[in-house]
């Protein structure tokens, strides 16, 4: 439970410097942080499996893609924060406000007690059978994201390199 | 065969109406003229023939429908021919007839010739309509009727736009006077539940209603008479009313359609038996037009009008005897009124169409010598008018006279000084066109063709010959004024006949003499019309110009509202982004809330 | 044992956070990133709803979702990276051609 709490602070705290921090460098690695702080999480929650992966996928493979972006493109750019101040307000009301909707409506819901699953079999098992067709079909998914990032972020001459 | 007398009557000039409308184009001027003298013919010669059925006392009813027929009223449509339609009747088709042939020779060169005979056809018709009807709401579709075709005859050379408005403004006070008559039948029926002559006043008699109610009911008739004979105040549009062809002048400004007022009283006189201050109003509104009538007549330089002015004024004599309550009086001098006033116009008409057109006595005069037969009928006519013995207009102004001092001596002085203006302007009018040299420019003033001299002759005799008539009315004992009387008479003649002539002589050289401006319609103008134009702009702009605007704006709010909506779509990711989580946040209370 | 409460709301707080960053900043990597780390609060709720139930098929679920957010992240960054070869500009506030 300590854990969980020291974790999720630090997720938390990391998420704000993403959306605050002044420049992309910074918002990325600070993103990174929050992921590697979830995934501890999720080894908290006894998830094992999604833990891993989670670690691979989010912050191993999509993050080194932002940062792959940012740096080619020289995208550096100084903190660009929305100019108009009402909007500001405006965005940070909006968004304490689902918060509190949000946390109201589960703290009318009944609690709930369970016991605690996680391995790899077990996953993989279900994996194979109850979720078979969307498995097969997010290979699809992933050959049209190929083809249309291949396509969209080639330039225009034909030249590999921009 | 008899018994069906009235439809003949009626249907006959309808008939003719009927096939000169439909095949106005193929039927040239004279068979038109032709067509439609012989359907009054028709008309006439039916109720020629039903006359001694009718005078023997049994009068002819034919009941045609029942139009509505609720608990509350019944009115049903029907014709009859008693004594007073008889003589109606009788003038209208005599009258008429002779017109309609006059009518052949007048608008021989004229254009239009089948439209003007189809008119006249339709008047007869409804003119016989009205004082055929048996119930007041078949006299008032004939009352409407006159007054329509009196607004297609006026304004009938339809280019000039003078003519178009003079038309108009006959038929719009005409108008005015049936307001009286409707507001009159609708007390009546209201009260009675029944528009039919006979039964009205069989009730009338048993029952009467209020004296409030009889008032109002005789004011509603005088109203009504007042539009359609021409009596103050709503005298004006008759000198205007010489716009239209002088046959038509004749027949209707003179004989018919202005008799329609004097007919209805006596129909309903009744009425004004029960309701004394409706009589009196009769007589003062009476004498006030004879004198108006008079006065204006004395300052006219057009032929047609000062014969229309002196319309005015024998319609004046007319209400007059209405007013003093010898109803048959009015009656006899509306006859033989029809004869002789008939004749002047038709007579004067000769003159105009002799004359190429010309109306201004100025630049008449010596007309004696180059029409010598129109120059004796008007004379005759004029010595009729004026009322010298033994002529027809003697007899029935004698009526008159007597009827009056029987009732008091201030009455009969008015009506003697009527008479004194009427010798006056008639004798002027005679100076100025008969004597003397010739004035003007046409260089070869012809008579008239046979038909249109014809038919003078036939009025001449029946001005000349009238008085005896007198016996078929009910008229106020004169025997032992008798000699008073004639001696009045020719006293009146002489002295203002002579003074008449003497003063056209005298002013003949002058340069033509100020226009009188009848008072009348400046008034109308600035009382009536003014406003009405007024109020008219005031509604104008308020109601049309507001509420076209306010529907128009209701486009321009539409459009302002979506201008402020639109500003949502900022093209902002950002934007979006903020409005999606309003929306999930609305959605969640919404749901929370249950 | 980590009660399901505590987990749903630092789930939520995050998802709100994200949110806030998608609407605020005008950087369109930075946009994006706010979006996964929403994507990310709502796995973390699912992972914390399987481990209350003993469900293992929400973690099968949060695989897929690993899955698509990890497809449309690529996606994302090439549409930003041909926008910006374009216009040269990575401001958000630059592209708003919807604009009424």
């Amino acid at each position: 439970m300590v854990i969980f709490g020291i974790l999720s602070a630090i997720a938390i705290t990391c998420g704000l410097a993403v959306i605050l921090a002044n420049r992309p460098i910074y918002s990325i690695i600070a993103l990174i942080l929050c992921l590697y702080a979830i995934g501890g999480i999720y080894l908290a929650l006894h998830a094992e499996f999604l833990a891993i992966v989670h670690l691979i996928v989010y912050a191993g493979a999509i993050m080194v893609l932002f940062l792959f972006v940012i740096m080619l493109m020289n995208l550096d750019r100084p903190k660009y924060l929305n100019r108009s101040k009402f909007i500001q307000w405006l965005a940070i009301g909006s968004a304490t406000g689902l918060g509190i909707v949000v946390t109201s409506a589960i703290a009318q819901t009944p609690a709930m007690k369970a016991a605690p699953i996680g391995s790899v079999t077990e996953i993989g098992k279900l994996l194979f059978t109850k979720f078979l067709v969307p498995f097969e079909l997010s290979t699809v998914l992933f050959l049209s994201a190929v083809i249309g990032v291949v396509i969209t972020a080639k330039s225009p001459t034909g030249d590999p390199d921009q | 065969m008899l018994k069906y007398s009235p439809l003949i009557t009626i249907l006959s000039p309808l008939i003719g109406w009927l096939i000169l409308t439909l095949f106005r184009s193929s039927i040239s001027r004279r068979v038109a003229g032709v067509i439609s003298s012989a359907a009054v013919a028709i008309s006439c010669i039916t109720v020629g023939l039903s006359a001694n059925t009718i005078l023997g006392g049994h009068p002819i009813d034919i009941n045609l429908f029942n139009w509505i027929s609720i608990p509350a009223m019944t009115l049903s449509l029907g014709l009859t021919l008693d004594k007073l339609s008889l003589l109606m009747g009788v003038m209208i088709t005599g009258v008429g007839l002779l017109v309609h042939i006059y009518s052949i020779g007048y608008m021989a060169h004229d254009d239009n010739g089948t439209r003007y005979f189809s008119y006249l056809n339709l008047f007869i018709f409804f003119m016989l309509l009205l004082v055929m009807s048996d119930s007041m709401i078949g006299t008032f579709m004939g009352w409407e009727g006159v007054g329509l075709c009196s607004y297609l005859l006026i304004g009938f050379w339809n280019h000039n736009q003078l003519y178009l408005k003079a038309a108009v403004k006959a038929f719009v006070m005409n108008r005015i006077g049936d307001v009286g008559f409707v507001i009159a039948m609708a007390i009546l029926a209201f009260q009675y539940g029944t528009l039919s002559y006979s039964e009205l006043i069989h009730h009338l008699t048993v029952a009467p209603m209020s004296a409030l109610a009889l008032l109002t009911v005789g004011i509603g008739i005088v109203v009504a008479l007042c539009g359609k004979s021409a009596q103050f105040p709503l005298y004006t549009w008759l000198p205007d009313a010489m716009a239209g062809p002088t046959p038509v002048s004749a027949l209707i400004h003179a004989a018919t359609m202005v008799t329609s007022g004097i007919y209805l009283v006596n129909r309903l006189h009744i009425i004004f038996d029960l309701s004394h201050p409706a009589q009196q109003l009769l007589l003062i509104l009476g004498l006030l037009t004879l004198m108006i009538g008079g006065i204006t007549a004395t300052f006219q330089n057009d032929l047609k009008k000062i014969l229309a002015y002196s319309t005015v004024s024998q319609l004046g004599f007319m209400v007059t005897a209405l007013g003093l309550g010898w109803y048959q009086v009015a009656l006899f001098h509306m006859l033989t009124h029809a004869f002789f006033k008939a004749l002047l116009f038709l007579s004067a008409g000769n003159i105009i169409h002799g004359l190429d057109g010309e109306q201004d006595i100025k630049n008449m005069g010596g007309v004696r010598k180059l029409l010598p037969v129109t120059t004796l009928m008007m004379g005759i006519g004029t010595l009729s008018l004026i009322g010298l013995p033994p002529l027809s207009g003697f007899f029935s102004k004698d009526a008159i006279l007597a009827a009056a001092l029987a009732k008091s001596p201030i009455i009969f002085g008015i009506l003697v000084l009527g008479a004194a203006l009427t010798s006056f302007y008639m004798s002027r009018l005679i100076g100025y066109v008969f004597l003397g040299t010739y004035r003007g420019s046409v260089s070869h003033p012809h008579e008239g063709s046979v038909s249109m001299t014809g038919s003078l002759i036939v009025l001449g005799a029946l001005s000349i010959a009238g008085g005896i008539f007198k016996t078929v009315f009910d008229l106020p004992e004169t025997h032992h004024i008798e000699i008073l009387l004639i001696c009045l008479s020719l006293g009146i003649i002489s002295t203002f006949g002579t003074v008449g002539i003497w003063w056209a002589r005298r002013t003949v050289a002058l340069q033509p003499s100020v226009r009188v401006i009848v008072g009348i319609d400046a008034v109308y103008d600035r009382f009536v019309v003014a406003p009405y134009l007024y109020f008219s702009r005031v509604i104008m702009n308020a109601v049309d110009r507001g509420l076209n605007h306010t529907v128009m704006n209701v486009g321009t709010v539409t459009r302002w509202v979506a201008s402020g909506v639109v500003q949502i779509h900022t093209g902002n990711i950002g934007t979006y982004v903020i409005l999606m989580i309003l929306g999930i946040i609305a959605l969640f209370l919404k749901v929370v809330a249950h | 044992m980590i009660s399901i409460d505590w987990v749903v709301m630092v789930s939520t707080v995050l998802f709100c956070i994200g949110a806030a960053g998608v609407a605020t900043r005008r950087n369109a990597i930075v946009a994006l990133m706010s979006i996964e780390l929403m994507l990310n609060a709502g796995i973390l709720a699912l992972v914390g709803a399987s481990a209350h139930h003993g469900d293992l098929r929400a973690q099968v679920v949060v695989l897929f979702i690993m899955m698509i957010s990890a497809a449309e992240a690529s996606v994302g960054l090439a549409l930003i990276a041909t926008a910006f070869r374009r216009q040269f500009e990575i401001d958000l506030d630059h592209y708003s051609s919807l604009k009424w």
